[in-house]
């Protein structure tokens, strides 16, 4: 069996995600409340402001549709039963979903450029360095909605990426309670933290870009070891 | 058969492409820190800072970081690391920096937790521009980058 056999991306499912998203009124109507937000923080506001914050819960939107909600909906039980690589839908599925997110990414920040460029100062520096980390951090948030999706059903990724967010922050503090028996759980604790939801980089740090997109590197391979050996019985939820 | 080997085999590019990831992410860990060697700042304890500053008459800098926050981190790289802005900071300033450990330890030191009511740090980095008799003459919440810091700076006199 020759391993590099496999395709990593299949066009047309990156295809049919894109579309998917691009007509959908939801997409349409949240990208161009993103541009409106940009117009308006652009006038008093430091460049690269909210609209990443808004790019990031739109990552959350979207990023939590592969997998799990389309084993629930009976969708994957069909598309399984053609001759596509587990992986290569999944990945595809992934690029799809990240595709739209940067295409929504790019319409604020073009909506903040032109509203500078107006008002004769474009901070490019600044503006470019928030649009790549707006784009890795949603690389990550994508792939582990997309590895929690693999394990669960429905929208139950996004129920664990959340708890489990709220879950990192809240337990170190209830430890602290007997720091002294508890400083090493902390610790670790606060590391996994720091991986699996690192906090947004205000400038330019390439050790910062590794650190996001080797973990989503490493979240894509486990969705896909998962999703290889999962189970997809027919009928919908 | 075949086929669902085939429909189930794991594409060993992915897995080559995260395992290189991961291996460059180690290999900066140790062969570039994230902080430099040689500290050009010269930080001050805080004991020393009042009596320092009143008899220089300079303001205190007071930085509000913590180990696990990545923009301190880039605050330190970009601003405490840059030799131009280290002198300006070395020759205006006292700088005191104090490092939160409620995270890893479950709290702080007397002192620290003590200054960050006083002046009401919520989030990190906090830098804190305070006259020799503890008030305060200006803030930078967040790390808007070396630009930023650097007007901050000049609106304090």
């Amino acid at each position: 069996m020759n391993l590099f056999s496999v395709r990593l991306l299949s066009k047309v499912v990156i295809q049919e995600t894109i579309r998917r998203h691009l007509t959908h009124i939801g997409y349409v109507t949240y990208v161009a409340f993103m541009a409106i937000v940009a117009v308006g923080v652009s006038q008093f506001g430091p460049p690269g402001a909210m609209w990443p914050t808004l790019v990031g819960l739109l990552a959350i939107i979207t990023g939590c549709d592969p997998i799990g909600p389309e084993f629930s909906s009976g969708t994957l039980q069909l598309i399984l039963v053609k001759p596509v690589n587990r992986a290569t839908y999944l990945l595809s599925r992934v690029a799809g979903v990240l595709c739209v997110i940067w295409l929504a990414a790019l319409v604020p920040f073009a909506c903040e450029v032109i509203c500078r460029v107006v008002k004769g100062e474009v901070p490019w520096q600044a503006m470019g360095t928030t649009l790549l980390n707006t784009a890795v951090l949603a690389i990550l948030t994508v792939s582990l909605l997309t590895l929690f999706g693999s394990l669960t059903r429905a929208y139950l990724n996004v129920a664990v990426y959340m708890v489990l967010q709220v879950a990192l922050s809240v337990i170190p503090m209830m430890l602290s309670l007997n720091r002294e028996r508890f400083a090493a759980i902390s610790r670790v604790i606060g590391v996994i933290d720091q991986n699996l939801y690192p906090e947004a980089m205000p400038g330019l740090d390439w050790r910062w870009l590794l650190l996001v997109i080797s973990n989503a590197g490493v979240a894509l391979t486990l969705a896909c070891f998962v999703f290889r050996s999962r189970e997809v019985p027919y009928g919908a939820d | 058969m075949e086929r669902t080997r085939n429909q189930r085999t794991v594409p060993v590019l992915l897995i080559v492409v995260a395992a290189l990831l991961v291996a460059a992410r180690v290999a900066a860990h140790f062969f570039a820190p994230e902080t430099p060697k040689d500290q050009l700042v010269q930080w001050v304890p805080l004991e020393e800072a009042g009596a320092m500053a009143a008899s220089t008459n300079r303001i205190i800098l007071i930085d509000f970081t913590a180990e696990w926050c990545a923009p301190c981190h880039l605050l330190d790289a970009q601003v405490f690391g840059d030799p131009t802005l280290a002198n300006e900071i070395n020759s205006r300033f006292v700088p005191v920096r104090l490092t939160d450990r409620q995270r890893e330890e479950g709290r702080n030191s007397q002192s620290v937790q003590a200054l960050q009511q006083e002046y009401g740090v919520k989030s990190f980095p906090t830098v804190i521009f305070a006259a020799p008799d503890g008030s305060e003459r200006g803030r930078m919440e967040g790390y808007g980058g070396r630009e930023q810091f650097r007007r901050v700076m000049e609106t304090i006199r």
